[in-house]
């Protein structure tokens, strides 16, 4: 006989590979975080759901090579980075032609508004984030996982696969960096919101 | 702020990713010996493999046809070639390819069920756990060929594909359901399930488990066995 009880919590990403289960356990945990992380950096509905999709087909790819290094999110939310920064390097026809997963194929009409009402509200990220392309790759990159994602220092690490105290060295030297500069944005609500986050969580 | 998510969206999107696990759970399985090794290779043993994974193509789908029944509207399961029969304990679909897709999230209406099952051509025999019924005794090895399982936290229950060609003639599947701990109603579901090799299985007081208090949340049939649509 086979006993059967639910999972008691969401799964590590080395399981979800291996159970149905707890790949659904962990989609559900971590959907929200993927879709806020994509709709902070790209404005169209059906990139965004590309891109989410992306993300996921990704993560079940590299899940078997998992090290347990931080927490799940971190790990994930790193996956979502170099997803997103492939994006910006490659025009929209070649993603087609790579992709797993076709989000958008997945969308109807009432998804994409809704979609669009949630990038809509991440817009003042979004402008912060046009904000620090003036910054360094590394620096930009702590930067954005800390004051646009809300990561702490160590998840930022983390998700960069780099050192805490080399994560809080570039943060240091972005801080530095961006009070230097003019604010690209014209958005004033987003200049207010840039000077508040910038220090980390511990 | 309230954040709108893209509900379809996001359990499409699943049901799509869920496809994409198969191959590799079939890796996973290949990696554990101590339960591969259990017991003789009998040639259903052997396709076990084979059968797992078309169990978990099956499941993937059972997500979609459980959607359908449970959470989205008739023509969608329409969509899915699927015909439903619902309660809101259970479901039973019966799939092109002959699987029969089973889900239950509650402990109600353990007789429906079963009628259901057998209606659909699946030897069964459902019962709710109870101080005098705490096992259906040894399992056979067919319980691997013939079922698998995965419990869904969207559904809050459980999805079972039964092959029903997996049971050789004379064997039964036995379900018995209960809420853990002590069958009261916000327990966690519990599933304990096999296939038997009797056509007539006895259920028993379970000697290995502690006894369990007159079930509250298993009453009564409350529920009619006849398709009623579910709401949740």
């Amino acid at each position: 006989m086979r006993r059967r009880r639910p999972p008691d919590s969401v799964p590590g990403p080395r399981a979800i590979t291996a159970d149905r289960a707890a790949f659904e356990a962990f989609y559900l945990a971590h959907f929200d975080e993927v879709l806020g992380f994509v709709a902070r950096r790209v404005a169209d509905a059906h990139t965004a759901a590309d891109l989410t999709a992306e993300v996921f087909a990704t993560a079940l790819d590299a899940a078997p090579s998992y090290r347990g290094e931080g927490t799940a999110g971190a790990w994930l939310t790193g996956i979502a980075r170099h997803v997103v920064a492939a994006e910006y390097r490659r025009a929209s026809r070649d993603r087609a032609a790579v992709q797993r997963v076709n989000g958008r194929r997945l969308l109807d009409a009432d998804d994409i508004s809704r979609l669009e009402e949630r990038i809509d509200a991440e817009r003042e990220a979004r402008a912060l984030c046009r904000q620090m392309q003036q910054l360094p790759e590394s620096q930009r990159a702590v930067l954005e996982l800390i004051v646009i994602d809300g990561l702490s220092l160590p998840e930022s690490a983390a998700a960069l696969g780099v050192a805490p105290v080399t994560a809080r060295v570039r943060l240091h030297r972005a801080r530095r960096a961006l009070r230097q500069f003019p604010p690209a944005s014209q958005d004033s609500r987003s200049t207010r919101t840039a000077a508040a986050p910038l220090e980390a969580r511990p | 702020m309230t954040r709108p998510i893209p509900e379809g969206f996001k359990h499409r999107l699943l049901l799509e990713l869920a496809e994409q696990i198969p191959e590799q759970a079939g890796g996973h399985l290949a990696a554990r010996p101590a339960v591969l090794s259990s017991g003789p290779r009998s040639p259903m043993w052997r396709r076990r493999p084979f059968l797992a994974g078309a169990g978990a193509v099956a499941a993937a789908g059972v997500i979609a046809g459980a959607l359908a029944a449970g959470a989205a509207s008739p023509p969608m399961a329409k969509a899915h070639g699927q015909t439903p029969f619902t309660t809101a304990a259970w479901t039973v679909t019966t799939k092109p390819d002959g699987s029969v897709v089973v889900t239950i999230r509650d402990t109600r209406d353990p007789a429906g069920l079963q009628a259901k099952l057998r209606a659909a051509e699946v030897p069964a025999v459902v019962r709710v756990a109870s101080p005098s019924c705490g096992t259906f005794g040894g399992a056979t090895q067919e319980t691997y060929s013939a079922l698998t399982e995965t419990y869904s936290q969207y559904l809050k229950g459980w999805l079972f594909v039964v092959h029903p060609d997996g049971i050789q003639p004379g064997h039964t599947l036995t379900i018995l359901i209960q809420r853990y701990p002590n069958g009261q109603p916000g327990g966690q579901l519990e599933v304990t399930s096999g296939v038997v090799a009797t056509s007539h299985p006895q259920c028993r007081p379970d000697p290995g488990q502690p006894a369990l208090p007159a079930p509250t949340a298993t009453a009564p049939s409350d529920v009619p066995s006849s398709a009623v649509p579910s709401s949740s």
